[in-house]
């Protein structure tokens, strides 16, 4: 029974060795499929990039083959190790190609089993007898010829189509890319230094706060450098729309138009000319200090100022508030009568929440409410109650009211008993200190006014400065890539015609593209001018028909062919018609 | 180098394949030709099993199993089945004797008594004669007035039948089909075959056929051939072939979904694994070759897969979906 065992043992010994090395030779054969298939599909890839690559104009970029080439080792390992057999696939190949008809998978299933004995041995025994004449040898790898040569062909090819140059337009476009990203990276730091250069300018401390650099500096820092020059040219007019957006945000037209007025108003009195003009001239600084002077001093500090002078300079000065409470009094009465005509239109506008969420969704973060113009006049009014656009006119009509009550009280300290003089006198003195601090309160206004029209002035010459960023960007990027881009004349090949028989597309010359204008997003700007508040009813018809009217009136009234008691009747029946028009204009 | 065990049973291989190739040449002196059949039906003899043969009348059918018969030295029997053979004609019946003076009912047995039985045109018996094989085929035993009789073994059913003249016959039911080992195939021999059958058959002197293997030999040749031992995986290969005939499995090819009612049972699976045995060792290997299964799958399943009406309808061979059956697999 051991004898038995010990010859299965050998001859099964000798069986799964020869299993053994099958495997192993198979596997080898495997691995080299693998190299040969992987190779196949990597030099079919990479035929089908490098064409594609051709075809679009670019050249094929050598990494693409030290990637190509690392996808072959990794494949070939990846199929190698999928297409390994183990013992017993390996033995019923052995079995298929000796035609050994299931001995070597039988004998080793058999011994693996751990059967023995009888048939098994006689098994083990005869399969060990047929492997004694067959050699490794007869397992040989068959090398897909068609395959290798595919796969020669295809690398061949596409090596050949490494050495293909880029086409001249995307030399061209290419060249135009660095410029531009080399340009727009030059830009956007002079944008800094002009910025940095801007913040030096200005030394007052509300200018600089009304400027507010940083928030320039942030919106140059979004700047990106690109290579796209529509995007380039995009970015800048997006950025020279905001700035100009933030200096329309410090215009305060009401107190403008009011100035303007007051001026108007003014000027009409030669007593306060000066002021007129510094006003009228936008000397808001030199006009503060101008009513600083106004300021009357208390009856204390001029003993020697009688009753009837200090009634006299107070006069004078109610007469120039009264002119400016005039200006504001008309001004207000035109913004009562735009607000109640515009009621409808901003109630409108409530109710369509959108229209006004589209209007401000564009506006720029950290700058006051956008200015009001059109529809977003009355909500920039309505809706915000710290603006200080209109406080000038409060302020006035103040100055006007507690000159008005001054007056009064020296009316009475005139007219008072002894016993009441104290009493009169205390009033006066809180009268002039109301009407100075109003005097205070106006100066302070139009000296922040002052500040604002400098710093508008400051952000529009900057925004002026930004937008030429979009033709420098342009400029400097289409300069640059010139010499490189198609179309035009070899230098020393023009021609000596005048006319030159085919005509160059001026579109195309030395521009592969061109911007495009976007509806929305261009560099132009929108800016709306103010008009003055009104019904929003032209009267220029009424008006012209009344004056020619009045003409046609006059000149019947002149008229000597007509009896003179006819004339005087039309004149009568035309007043009476005032007459009785007029109190019915009158609620 | 082989223990004394092993040298035994290669002897013993050994003496099965001459015996095998005695027989075999015996019978090729009188049948001239034929060599598959005569190997298969020697095979479906040896691993104990009864055959089939189908084929049209002049073929050597009848001849094939009884120069068989001559070779094996076994007793041989022949039953004309006609419609009016009766069961009692087949199995044998009890008889009224009178025997030293006394009558008694003895049991007189029938044909069926012997160890090659010859059913001829088994198709021309009625249905009930048909069945009256079933017992004796499966259990080698009749039962006759409640006494069963043990057959003498080895036993046989070698059965013909013709696949034409159709009329008045009664096709056997698949109970009964598939109690076949094989179903043959008798077909025409070549040109130079009936040169050869014609010069025999045609002299004064036929060739003597001179027994030369005993029914103990093909018992003992049967007991060796279960234990030719067979991988698992060849197990596996045959196990999915006989699974694959039914139309609803997985690996079945769309010639038996679409053709196929049933397919054959696990009766068929045993006679392929042991009809393969016997190929192994005829080839002078020692264990079962997923070649051997293959080369008797379609003589074991071919009566063992029913076709369908569209199958029918068709005529469909069933060669065909077996052969289809391992094209798949």
């Amino acid at each position: 029974m051991d004898q038995s065992n010990n010859d299965n043992s050998v001859a099964a010994g000798r069986v799964l060795q020869f299993i053994q090395r099958v495997r192993r030779r198979l596997n080898r054969h495997a691995f080299w499929h693998g190299l040969l298939w992987a190779w196949l599909w990597v030099s079919v890839g990479l035929v089908v990039w490098a064409t594609v690559d051709v075809i679009r104009g670019h050249q094929v970029p050598w990494p693409v083959y030290a990637v190509a080439a690392l996808v072959w080792a990794v494949a070939s390992l990846a199929l190698g190790m999928v297409w390994r057999v183990n013992d017993d696939a390996a033995a019923q190949q052995a079995d298929r190609l000796f035609q050994l008809k299931d001995s070597l998978r039988s004998c080793r299933n058999f011994t693996q089993d751990g059967r023995r004995d009888g048939f098994y041995d006689l098994q083990a025994q005869q399969t060990a007898r047929q492997l004694e004449d067959k050699s490794l040898d007869g397992i040989r790898f068959r090398t897909p010829r068609h395959l290798l040569w595919v796969a020669i062909g295809c690398t061949a090819l596409a090596v050949g189509l490494a050495f293909k140059g880029p086409s001249l337009t995307l030399v061209a476009e290419e060249a135009l890319r660095r410029a531009t990203l080399q340009a727009t990276d030059d830009i956007n730091q002079e944008l800094s230094d002009l910025i940095d250069q801007l913040e030096l300018e200005v030394s007052d401390e509300v200018e600089k706060e009304l400027i507010n650099a940083n928030q320039l500096r942030e919106w140059v820092k979004e700047l990106e450098a690109t290579g796209d020059p529509r995007e380039a040219m995009r970015q800048y007019a997006k950025l020279e729309r905001k700035i100009e957006q933030a200096a329309q945000a410090l215009q305060n037209r009401r107190d403008e138009q009011l100035l303007e007025r007051a001026a108007t108003e003014l000027k009409k009195d030669p007593v306060n000319r000066d002021l007129a003009d510094l006003l009228k001239q936008k000397k808001l600084d030199q006009a503060a200090r101008e009513l600083e002077k106004l300021k009357l001093k208390p009856r204390e500090q001029q003993p020697g100022l009688k009753l009837t002078e200090q009634q006299k300079e107070l006069a004078k000065l109610r007469a120039a508030a009264q002119r400016m409470a005039n200006a504001s009094g008309r001004d207000a009465g035109r913004q009562r009568d735009s607000r109640g005509q515009n009621s409808q239109p901003l109630a409108a506008g409530r109710d369509q929440p959108e229209m006004g969420d589209q209007g401000l969704e564009n506006w720029p973060e950290g700058l006051p409410a956008p200015p009001p113009g059109d529809d977003g006049q009355a909500r920039g009014e309505e809706a915000d109650g710290e603006d200080l656009d209109g406080q000038l006119e409060e302020l006035m009509r103040q100055l006007e009211e507690d000159l008005q009550a001054w007056e009064e009280a020296m009316e009475k300290l005139e007219l008072a008993d002894e016993g009441d003089q104290e009493g009169a006198e205390g009033e006066c003195e809180a009268c002039r200190g109301r009407v100075n601090g109003d005097l205070d309160q106006i100066g302070q206004q139009l000296r922040r006014l002052a500040r604002q029209r400098a710093a508008q002035a400051r952000l529009r010459g900057l925004a002026k400065k930004f937008g030429q960023a979009q033709s420098q960007a342009q400029a400097r990027s289409g300069g640059r890539g010139q010499g490189d881009q198609p179309g035009g004349r070899e230098a020393g090949r023009g021609t000596s015609d005048r006319q030159r028989a085919d005509q160059d597309n001026p579109e195309t010359k030395g521009r592969a593209s061109r911007l495009q204008g976007l509806h929305g997003q261009g560099p132009s700007l929108t800016q709306i001018q103010a008009a003055d508040s009104g019904t929003g009813i032209s009267r220029r018809v009424g008006e012209a028909a009344e004056r020619d009217f009045q003409r046609q009136f006059e000149s019947f009234v002149e008229r000597e062919d007509i009896p003179e008691d006819l004339k005087s009747g039309v004149k009568n029946y035309f007043l009476q018609i005032h007459q009785s028009a007029a109190p019915e204009e009158q609620p | 180098m082989s223990t004394p065990t092993a040298q035994a049973l290669a002897g013993e291989v050994e003496n099965f394949v001459q015996t095998f190739q005695r027989i075999r040449e015996e019978v090729s002196r009188f049948i001239v030709g034929q060599h598959e059949i005569i190997e298969d039906v020697l095979i479906a003899i040896v691993c104990g099993g009864h055959v089939l043969l189908e084929g049209v009348p002049g073929l050597g059918k009848t001849a094939l199993v009884h120069t068989i018969s001559q070779a094996l030295d076994l007793k041989f029997q022949r039953i004309q089945f006609t419609p009016d053979l009766l069961p009692a004609d087949i199995v044998g019946t009890q008889v009224l004797l009178e025997r030293d003076g006394r009558r008694q009912l003895e049991f007189q047995p029938g044909p069926v008594f012997a160890n090659i039985l010859l059913a001829d045109e088994i198709n021309r018996a009625t249905p009930k004669t048909q069945s009256a094989l079933l017992e004796t085929m499966q259990e080698k035993s009749v039962t006759v007035a409640g006494q069963s009789h043990r057959l003498e073994l080895p036993f046989f059913v070698l059965a013909t039948q013709n696949p034409i003249e159709q009329d008045g016959t009664f096709p056997l039911p698949e109970a009964q089909l598939d109690r076949f080992f094989f179903k043959l195939f008798v077909r025409l021999p070549n040109h130079d075959d009936f040169f050869e059958i014609l010069n025999r058959t045609s002299s004064n002197h036929p060739p003597a056929i001179t027994p030369v293997a005993s029914g103990e030999d093909l018992l003992r040749m049967g007991r060796l051939l279960r234990e030719v031992p067979v991988d698992r995986p060849v197990q596996d290969y045959l196990i999915r072939i006989v699974r694959a005939t039914h139309p609803d499995n997985e690996d079945a090819p769309e010639m038996a979904r679409k053709y196929v009612r049933y397919g054959a049972s696990p009766r068929g699976a045993q006679a392929i694994l042991a009809a393969a045995r016997a190929k192994a060792l005829l080839d002078g290997r020692f264990h079962v070759a997923t070649e051997d299964v293959s080369a008797v799958v379609v003589p074991a399943l071919r009566h063992r897969v029913l076709l369908s009406f569209e199958g029918e309808a068709e005529g469909v061979p069933t060669d065909d979906v077996i052969a289809a059956v391992l094209k798949k697999l």
